[in-house]
């Protein structure tokens, strides 16, 4: 998996949220907001090939969770993404 | 997760959308209000705005406008006079607003209608027909509104 192309983490009034942002267009018409543990994870995976492992390894890395609940948890952050259309 | 889009204040939404169009970039939003009806619906549409060239603004224009502090709409120009402008929403049978060329932050270029993933230009007979027929009475206004809001909505 990677980010797609265009979708830019952007802090609006103190809420992390994911935009598309082409070259020439903004869409403010459909923003996705990211929890602060979902954007600490978006942040550490620009530009890289990612999959549900590599997020749970993030997330044990940086916050005191047991390795089942990261994988799950991440699974689940996975298919959201992919729902929204913001990874491939 | 979840899509905020209703959520974000419009005071910051507009500035937002305000810097990304000051940086030269057009930017999507949702129509939110029934003042644009009938062409333009509710969170159902959305509109392509660009960074306003100030002096060719006129009449027959799309705006989005301060009209106040933290207070915005996106109504049509239906008057010009120098630098200052009257607005009114398709949909709203009386009500105007006044501001002047400043205080537009951008001009209608397009719209995306009815979930389709192609805009409609400004420039599209169909905006030009519609704009050119579309009474600017208010009792027509009122009439055809009401018949709108019975069979479409």
């Amino acid at each position: 998996m990677k980010i797609k192309t265009g979708f830019e983490l952007r802090d609006v009034c103190g809420e992390k949220v994911i935009i598309a942002t082409g070259i020439e267009n903004i869409d403010f018409s459909r923003m996705i907001s990211l929890n602060e543990s979902a954007a600490f994870l978006w942040e550490n995976i620009q530009d890289k090939e990612f999959d549900a492992g590599t997020l749970a390894e993030l997330l044990l890395q940086e916050y005191e969770v047991d390795k089942a609940d990261a994988l799950a948890d991440s699974q689940k952050l996975l298919n959201e993404w992919l729902e929204c259309g913001i990874i491939e | 997760m979840k899509e905020v889009n209703k959520e974000i204040p419009n005071k910051i939404l507009i500035g937002e959308i305000r810097n990304a169009l000051q940086q030269g970039h057009t930017a999507t939003l949702r129509v939110k209000g029934v003042s644009m009806r009938p062409f333009l619906e509710t969170l159902r549409d959305k509109v392509v705005l660009a960074p306003p060239q100030r002096e060719k603004i006129q009449t027959g224009d799309v705006v989005l406008a301060a009209i106040s502090k933290d207070i915005f709409v996106l109504h049509r120009v239906t008057k010009r006079e120098g630098e200052r402008l009257t607005l009114r929403g398709d949909g709203n049978v009386y009500g105007t607003e006044e501001c002047t060329i400043s205080d537009v932050i951008g001009i209608v270029t397009g719209f995306y209608r009815k979930g389709r993933n192609k805009p409609d230009s400004v420039e599209s007979k169909k905006w030009k027909i519609f704009s050119r027929l579309w009474p600017s009475s208010p009792l027509l206004r009122r009439v055809i509104l009401a018949v709108w809001r019975r069979v479409m909505v």
